[in-house]
């Protein structure tokens, strides 16, 4: 009943592609590794987004950013599947997650 | 319980639930911890109670309650504030005197000031309220921007 189900969008192109290997600030990191978790986006699609953004080049996989979830609600289909629910099901959710509800959750 | 900062009543959840900016602001110091603030079991029940209230608003309310501390509705807390709503002129108040359906909705809005003003005399802690003119004959209210 509570299993998760989480979408985790994959590079499916044949697109060439090459390896970059760079060091970057722990922080920067740090944050890069939370916003992937938080987002369920891979480290790898985040910065390829940030690449084609700082080159001002249409997002690299533009069906998938056109898909990307505007809310909370609609970025994770555990909580989707629990709001189709009537009031009062109960619901089981993380600490982090119940701090992201509280925050993001009234906000369409 | 003598450990929150202060008292916010069902009007600043449903600020914070709209988008206010000085809601907002209030309820996020309070999900990280920088300010405490209680919120009576009454407050909650006319938020559950709400006509607009879904799904949504319920898994949203649930995880926000987490962050604040409630303010439980017992035996001591219901009697002495029945005896504020006795003891004030609500009765004599005239938006309230004639219940009909369409006044007896703040009426159940007002009885809730008596469970905050309860907290506040028992806690000895500041009200913070987007709905001032809702509490009658009491004024040492705060609103979330001044908090």
């Amino acid at each position: 009943m509570n299993k998760r189900y989480h979408t985790m969008a994959r590079n499916n192109s044949n697109e060439p592609t090459r390896q970059l290997f760079a060091k970057i600030g722990e922080p920067l990191y740090l944050a890069l590794k939370s916003k992937s978790a938080q987002e369920r986006l891979s480290i790898r699609e985040i910065l390829e987004e940030a690449l084609a953004q700082y080159l001002k080049q249409p997002s690299i996989n533009p069906k998938e950013t056109d898909e990307l979830p505007k809310n909370i609600w609609q970025k994770d289909e555990y909580l989707l599947m629990q709001a189709e629910r009537p009031v009062g099901a109960p619901i089981s959710l993380s600490e982090s997650e119940k701090k992201q509800i509280a925050k993001e959750g009234f906000f369409e | 319980m003598n450990e929150i900062d202060a008292i916010i009543d069902s009007s600043v959840l449903l600020a914070y639930k709209s988008g206010d900016p000085h809601a907002k602001n209030l309820i996020f110091r309070a999900i990280e911890q920088e300010v405490r603030l209680g919120i009576s079991t009454y407050s909650l029940f006319l938020i559950w109670g709400s006509q607009h209230f879904d799904r949504k608003s319920e898994i949203a309310f649930t995880s926000l309650i987490d962050y604040l501390t409630p303010i439980e509705l017992d035996l001591p807390n219901a009697l002495n504030s029945g005896n504020l709503f006795r003891e004030s002129n609500i009765y004599l108040a005239e938006n309230v005197h004639n219940v009909d359906t369409d006044n007896s909705i703040d009426i159940v809005k007002t009885i809730e000031n008596f469970f905050v003003q309860n907290a506040y005399y028992k806690l000895t802690k500041p009200i913070i309220t987007c709905s001032p003119d809702m509490y009658y004959e009491f004024s040492d209210l705060i609103e979330p921007k001044d908090f």
